[in-house]
């Protein structure tokens, strides 16, 4: 243990918590004292404390400055400045506070508290370098460093760190050797002369500018650690102290209108202590509209909305929701719950003051539902019947009618093949085409378990469909590709990064990434003839090895955790592998989230596969309790999917009201999303009534039937088909191509002026203008028309110069709204 | 006088001869060749006649169906030109095409199966064509559409019919009846022609059932997804009896009406796509005969091993037994290669030994379950289960020369991929039949492995040897895995001959030129590529071949290039190939046609025919194949 006499003098104290707040409501309902039972560890080690009060309206707000601290053990600790307790002797004390008639406490223990604290690099030069964005991604945490500096993003690496300030030199991406000119950033003869010091103190130019003034405490600690002969410090030991995580304290931020909240941020020691770091964060607020955060970590609401702290200290990154809730809404209504997921959400809604939006009405259920359970419009026929019901179980005999349908097969086999990659000549081989889409298909229509499919794919061997995924024309995708891509669909992970470096954000290193990418390492392609049937299987002793990029090593098979993969395994890495994904807590996470994108068109945690510390989701309880069930379910789709279908959130109108309107984090109503291409494509060919030729398919094939390599669609491609070439990574989005191509592209007036199509026959069937109208709004809109559109719309016609055009016209409004492209 | 001089020519089988590319033509240096490109239908029934459709090009004059085989006959009904609908550029290259209708019979004595047809035209005898004769009923598709459920043909079962996707995008839809339980069998079978231009067929059973949506929808019961019976078309020979071939097998769970859907990948039609199709009850179903290829099948998967194939090996050399087995040394096992001088205390295996079958006796996946076999041996077991290993253990001699053939008959790779390793006293692998090629992409190197059916290997350790077998992937297993692994000393002989006389450097490929049309006074090359197996191409050894029944005014002229080991695939190297590929010997024959040569009316079959020398003596002759030859008059007539 190197011990750094001074350093902690140099500590700023912090300053003192503004008031939190200027006004409660009146009515509190429990009381607690955080953090709950903290061990501090050292002289003058100290921590910060919350007295939180939570009221009748489910909101718990900060009331440390109204709490009156008092602790029962005045030998153990001290209240300071700032609200801190401050170790004084070993022993335990109970912190005590009262506020609203209410009274909480918490235990307080203080071990070696006459040892100074242990100097650490990371903690004390590390938490410098973050604090003061010294290594950013965009400065000197990036890849390759800056200006000759390379440094870990906030200190993930303190090693690496320690060597290329200490000794100089740059990372290489392909090797371990340092590359660079080797220039030191300190200078142990004359301390002041440290690049360290000079650089961000702008006494020699730095092209990021002035970080820390010259004599400043930042300054003065960094001039103190070179004069002790820039140690280490206590990793270098055996018994070192490492920080294993940090938390962010009270985690559920609400705020009121102009209110503030004091953040406190832990870092959790492997030795059970607690240190408190908030002097020593930063804090990035991804919207400073709704929130800002001071230095110091006070938290002061601006406009109502939601927003994302990430907090980078001690080597982690976390991520904070912070909420500024709108005015109280007087009368509050009750709304009904479905299922568990209403209850998460309603919960939500409550505490921000949004009101949820009305049920959605019958027609609005209907069209959303079969669009987003079989790709495909209700006819005519069922929405008059579905609508005239008077069932009371009425959508849920249609979820399930719905669910058993041969077009619910096709659609999700299209929605699986979009992230399963499903391409028609993955192998170069014609023959080839359908293995793989018809192991998708005939996965869905058994309902195979998800975790069942995707071991089945990680593990593919032979020439069995998913084994067709392996293959990038004529040869096997390379390992990492592979791994990246599994990780990222199955872990909901990105971690393509630590293929070349350690990840820049998140704790993923180059050996973990190497790690898993080994697990395919012996992967090969085996044929009998010459672009023949080819074979996967794993012949460790015939492949060639994954060798580590840096350090030129054949690299063997390890887990995310460091975990070696069995000898007796080695014969069989995929099978392993696949068992240990679909095991891990990540995967049921992540498909929870997947699933509930595919019905709300965001995810909980969006994007859908990049989960990381400072990505944090919005309703992580429920996703917590969603991976659960589904875990607990088998991975049952079809019992995820009538679980979320069936619930009052996704059955909530589209229609905001004046306190939702500006959501669109919570669900307090359905926010509408543009149908996929193919979608689009056989909604127009339904309401049309012409077929689209695909290619040379057979014209009864659907759009959502073809892969993107199958057939060349230029509505497709305008409409944004994803190629599958890589995962999908854009949504729809209306654009000035899918505009241009309405107005001038074949799709849609060819199919409306078509001898045969829907407007042809009605027009040579006499059909009224009020007939028309119905038919072709519950065509393609699943509603009845009201009557002022009846009246408009029969104006329209009526000044057409032609039965055809007068029902061209009326078709051409409805394909062209934004009520038929989107599913409200 | 002829056959004299064309056996002169033979005995004299180091010749080399120089000739252009597409050989000497003293008249038309690129003649057209007549050509068939459909037949409709491609099937019939035994002890019946039928009305067939012949499209193809250079067919003026066309008058005589002609059959290799007997029990077939056919006339020709009519025949005419298809005038193109396009005038074709000036100075465009035109070949004539010509629809010709044939009245075709089957006696009672034909037999069922693949058989073949030519034509006889003015420009000589076209290219076969494959058709199958069946036992039952042969019926065609309707004329009328049926494209969907309503118009479906109904079929009685068991049933053959004769159908082609006329156009992109088409499907043919016919009804059957099931009962409950019953499991049927429905083959479809696309034309060598069409499989060669890329066409794929596809099957689909459905059911009329109940969607929310459509109640009236076809709902899918079974899709042709795995067209894993199809046999890539790439070999010309005719007598590979190839074309794709995709079977489905579905177990109907209710009785009633259902229905088969044929349509093609990615929509593909054309009056060329032409399939047939076979549904009958499972206890029923035909095998088409697809596995039923080339008359010498030396690394098939699917040949029969016994000492009748060890005889039939026999019959292309002369078995003459090594003289005393190699030296030892550090190696475990190396290729076939020359003798030694020291002896063993374990006895070389006589060449004659009949081999005796030793058969599996489960548990035998670990070392101490082996079971032993004395060689020569045919191992016999059945990978059954998923990581069966079947392990079996063997005494070798010194310097043993042996070969290890496979036979998996039930399933073959991709299905069934049997992998063997021969692991020596200390557990070293001393060989297997996994072949490893080494391939570049993006300038990385890949590997490519590959199950062999036949690998060859000395032994220079004596001692006992441990055999595992297994199937290459890690869960496979199935009662249909059955293997037979014959083990016996290698006999150096000649194997597989591929005979090519294509003249056209733009002529499909795919299309059988296994004929020969010449001209009084020009002269034509056969290019044959032989296979020299098992330490065969040895500088003492030979074979000289022979070309009899030449018609007259023909003479047959050889040439051969040395022996060397060559790659089987074209492409990137085999590690070890001289285990795993025989050592292949380029030869020439060149068929020569005087100015005076008498023009045929009909074919004349000439026959290849080797004959092996080994360390300078004589050994058998036997046959290589046959072939059709016609003379062809100058001016386009036969006569």
């Amino acid at each position: 243990m190197v011990g750094v006499v001074g350093l902690q003098a140099a500590l700023a104290a912090p300053p003192a918590p503004q008031s939190p707040r200027k006004q409660v409501p009146a009515k509190v309902v429990s009381l607690r004292v955080l953090p709950a039972g903290p061990t501090l560890r050292g002289a003058g080690a100290a921590v910060r404390f919350l007295a939180m009060a939570k009221y009748a309206d489910g909101v718990e707000r900060d009331v440390t400055a109204l709490a009156e601290p008092a602790l029962s053990d005045p030998k153990v600790a001290e209240v300071g400045p700032g609200g801190r307790v401050i170790a004084k002797a070993d022993g335990e004390t109970l912190l005590r506070a009262r506020f609203g008639g209410y009274n909480a406490q918490t235990r307080v223990k203080v071990i070696q508290a006459d040892k100074p604290r242990p100097f650490s690099f990371a903690r004390e030069v590390g938490g410098i370098l973050t604090k003061k964005g010294c290594n950013n991604s965009d400065c000197h945490g990036g890849v390759k460093g800056q200006g000759g500096l390379k440094l870990s993003v906030n200190s993930t690496q303190p090693k690496d760190d320690y060597h290329y300030i200490v000794k100089g030199g740059v990372f290489q991406v392909l090797t371990t050797e340092s590359g660079g000119p080797v220039l030191p950033r300190i200078d142990p003869k004359d301390p002041e002369k440290s690049l360290l010091l000079l650089k961000p103190s702008m006494q020699v130019p730095h092209g990021g500018g002035q970080r820390f003034a010259k004599r400043s405490a930042d300054y003065d600690r960094l001039l103190a650690w070179v004069r002790q002969g820039a140690p280490f410090g206590e990793e270098s030991t055996e018994a070192a102290v490492r920080t294993e995580s940090v938390e962010v304290l009270p985690g559920e931020t609400i705020l009121d209108a102009s209110s503030s909240q004091q953040l406190i941020v832990l870092a959790k020691l492997s030795d059970g202590t607690v240190e408190d770091v908030t002097a020593e964060a930063s804090y990035t607020v991804s919207d400073i509209h709704v929130a800002r955060v001071s230095a110091e970590g006070l938290a002061t609401a601006m406009q109502p909305g939601e927003t994302a702290v990430v907090v980078r200290a001690a080597g982690h990154a976390v991520s904070q929701m912070v909420s500024v809730v709108s005015k109280p809404v007087p009368d509050y209504p009750a709304v009904k719950s479905h299922n568990y997921i209403d209850d998460h959400i309603l919960l939500k809604l409550r505490k921000l003051n949004i009101v949820p939006s009305a049920l959605a009405t019958d027609s609005e259920f209907l069209r959303r539902v079969c669009l987003d359970l079989t790709g495909t419009l209700p006819p005519p026929a069922r929405v008059r019947e579905f609508l005239a019901s008077k069932n009371p179980r009425k959508r849920e005999l249609l979820i399930d009618a719905l669910l058993d349908s041969p077009e619910f097969v096709e659609f999700w086999t299209f929605r699986l093949g979009e992230i399963l990659r499903y391409r028609a000549r993955s192998t170069q081989l014609m023959k080839d085409t359908h293995l793989y889409g018809e192991w998708i298909r005939e996965s869905v229509a058994a309902n195979k378990p998800f975790d069942q499919m995707v071991r089945e794919r990680i593990a593919a061997e032979g020439y069995a469909g998913p084994s067709r995924y392996y293959y990038e024309l004529r040869f096997l995708a390379e390992p990492p590709e592979i791994i990246a891509e599994q990780t990222r669909l199955f872990l909901g992970r990105r971690i393509e990064c630590a293929r070349c470096h350690n990840h820049p954000f998140e704790s993923w290193s180059q050996d973990q990434f190497w790690g898993l990418a080994a697990f395919y390492g012996s992967m090969v392609d085996l044929r009998n003839t010459v672009m023949d049937d080819s074979v996967v299987t794993d012949v460790p002793e015939a492949a060639a090895k994954v060798i580590h990029p840096r350090t030129k090593k054949t690299v063997q098979p390890r887990f995310l955790d460091g975990t070696a993969l069995a000898k007796e395994a080695q014969d069989d890495p995929r099978r392993k592998l696949a068992e240990w994904v679909t095991a891990h807590p990540y995967f049921a996470e992540t498909l929870a989230n997947r699933a509930w994108d595919w019905f709300f068109g965001r995810g909980i945690v969006e994007p859908v596969d990049d989960f990381r510390s400072t990505n944090p989701a919005t309703h992580p309880e429920l996703l917590a309790a969603l991976a659960k069930d589904i875990r607990e379910h088998g991975y049952d789709l079809k019992y995820l999917m009538k679980l979320i279908v069936s619930s009052r959130t996704y059955q909530t109108s589209g229609i905001p009201n004046e306190t939702n309107r500006g959501d669109r984090t919570n669900w307090s109503h359905v926010v509408p999303k543009a149908l996929e291409a193919a979608v689009l494509l056989d909604a127009v060919a339904t309401v049309t009534g012409v077929r689209e030729q695909l290619g040379e398919m057979p014209l009864q094939s659907r759009a959502i039937e073809i892969c993107p390599d199958m057939v060349e669609s230029k509505f497709l491609e305008a409409y944004g088909r994803n190629d599958r070439a890589t995962l999908p990574e854009a949504k729809p989005q209306p654009g000035l191509v899918q505009a241009l191509h309405m107005i001038t592209g074949p799709t849609y007036t060819t199919k409306m002026l078509d001898d045969g199509g829907r407007i042809d026959r009605m027009a040579r069937s006499g059909v009224s203008n009020r007939q028309a109208i119905e038919d072709l709004y519950l065509t393609a809109l699943a509603r009845f028309p009201e009557r002022a559109e009846i009246e408009q719309l029969d104006t329209l016609m009526r000044s057409a110069s032609s039965r055809k055009e007068a029902i061209f016209n009326l078709m051409w409004a409805l394909v062209s709204s934004r009520g038929f492209a989107y599913r409200h | 006088m002829i056959d004299r001089l064309s056996r002169l020519a033979l005995s004299a089988a180091a010749v080399f001869l120089v000739f252009p590319a597409n050989g000497q033509d003293r008249t038309d240096p690129n003649p057209p060749e007549p050509q068939i490109v459909t037949l409709y239908p491609e099937a019939g029934q035994v002890g019946t006649t039928w009305q067939a459709e012949v499209t193809g090009k250079n067919l003026e004059g066309v008058r005589t169906v002609w059959f290799p085989e007997p029990g077939l006959a056919g006339t020709v009904v009519k025949s005419e030109e298809i005038k193109p609908e396009k005038a074709p550029a000036p100075g465009a290259v035109v070949e004539r095409t010509f629809k010709v209708t044939l009245r075709m019979e089957a006696r009672p004595t034909a037999g069922t199966g693949i058989r073949f047809l030519r034509l006889v035209s003015s420009l000589g005898l076209s290219n076969a064509i494959q058709f199958r004769l069946h036992a039952g009923p042969v019926t065609s598709e309707p004329e009328e559409k049926h494209s969907t459920p309503a118009e479906a043909p109904l079929l009685q079962l068991p049933s053959v019919v004769n159908g082609r996707i006329a156009k992109p995008g088409e499907t043919d839809w016919y009804a059957f009846d099931a009962a409950a339980g019953q499991e049927l069998v429905f083959d479809a079978i696309a034309s060598r022609e069409a499989a060669a231009l890329g066409f794929h067929q596809q099957l689909t059973i459905h059911r009329i059932g109940a969607s929310w949506f459509d109640p009236a929808r076809p709902l899918r019961l079974a899709f042709s997804a795995d067209v894993r019976g199809e046999v890539i078309v790439q070999n010309r020979d005719p007598r590979d009896r190839s074309g794709n071939w995709i079977r489905l097998k579905h177990r109907f769970a209710k009785t009633g009406r259902y229905y088969l859907e044929v349509g093609s990948l990615f929509g593909q039609g054309g009056p060329d796509k032409i399939y047939q199709i076979l549904v009958a009850d499972a206890s029923q179903a035909e095998t088409p005969g697809f596995w039923q290829q080339h008359p010498w099948q030396e690394r098939s998967f699917v040949r029969r091993l016994g000492n009748e194939h060890t005889r039939a090996l026999h019959a292309r050399t002369l078995a003459i037994e090594e003289p005393a087995p190699p030296a030892p040394s550090a190696v475990g096992a190396d290729a076939a290669s020359g003798g030694g001088v020291r002896s063993s205390a374990v006895a070389q295996i006589p060449l004659d030994a009949r081999a005796e079958a030793a058969v599996e006796n489960e548990p035998n996946d670990t070392d101490a379950q082996a079971l032993t076999a004395q060689l020569p041996a045919i191992l016999e077991g059945t990978i059954d289960r998923e990581s069966d290993v079947d392990v079996f253990r063997f005494q070798v001699a010194r310097g043993q020369k042996l070969a290890f053939e496979l036979e998996t008959v039930d399933a073959v790779p991709s299905e069934f991929n049997p992998r063997f390793e021969v692991f020596d006293s200390k557990g070293l692998e001393v060989v297997s039949n996994l072949a490893r090629t080494k391939e570049f992409k993006d300038s990385k190197s890949v590997y490519l492995l590959a199950v062999e059916a036949k690998v060859v290997a000395t032994f220079e350790q004596e001692g006992q040897y441990t055999l595992r077998i297994r199937d290459v992937t890690k869960r496979a297993g199935s009662p249909r895995f059955r293997y037979r692994l014959m083990i016996r000393p290698q006999i150096p002989h000649v194997g597989n001959v591929l005979v090519e006389t294509r003249t056209r450097a733009n002529e499909d490929a795919t299309l059988d030129p296994w004929r020969v049309n010449l001209r009084p006074g020009q002269a034509r090359k056969l290019n044959l590529t032989v296979d020299h197996e098992e330490g065969f191409f040895q500088p003492a050894n030979m074979m000289a071949l022979q070309v009899e029944g030449l018609p007259p005014g023909v003479t047959a002229l050889t040439g051969s290039s040395n022996p060397s080991l060559a790659s089987r695939f074209s492409g990137p190297p085999m590690e070890k190939p001289e285990r795993y590929q025989p050592a292949r010997q380029d030869l020439t024959v060149v068929l020569d046609a005087s100015p005076s040569a008498a023009v045929t009316d009909l074919p004349v079959t000439i026959r290849l025919v080797a004959r092996t020398f080994v360390q300078g003596k004589p050994g058998p002759s036997f046959a290589l194949g046959e072939l059709p030859i016609m003379v062809v008059a100058s001016n386009g007539g036969s006569k």
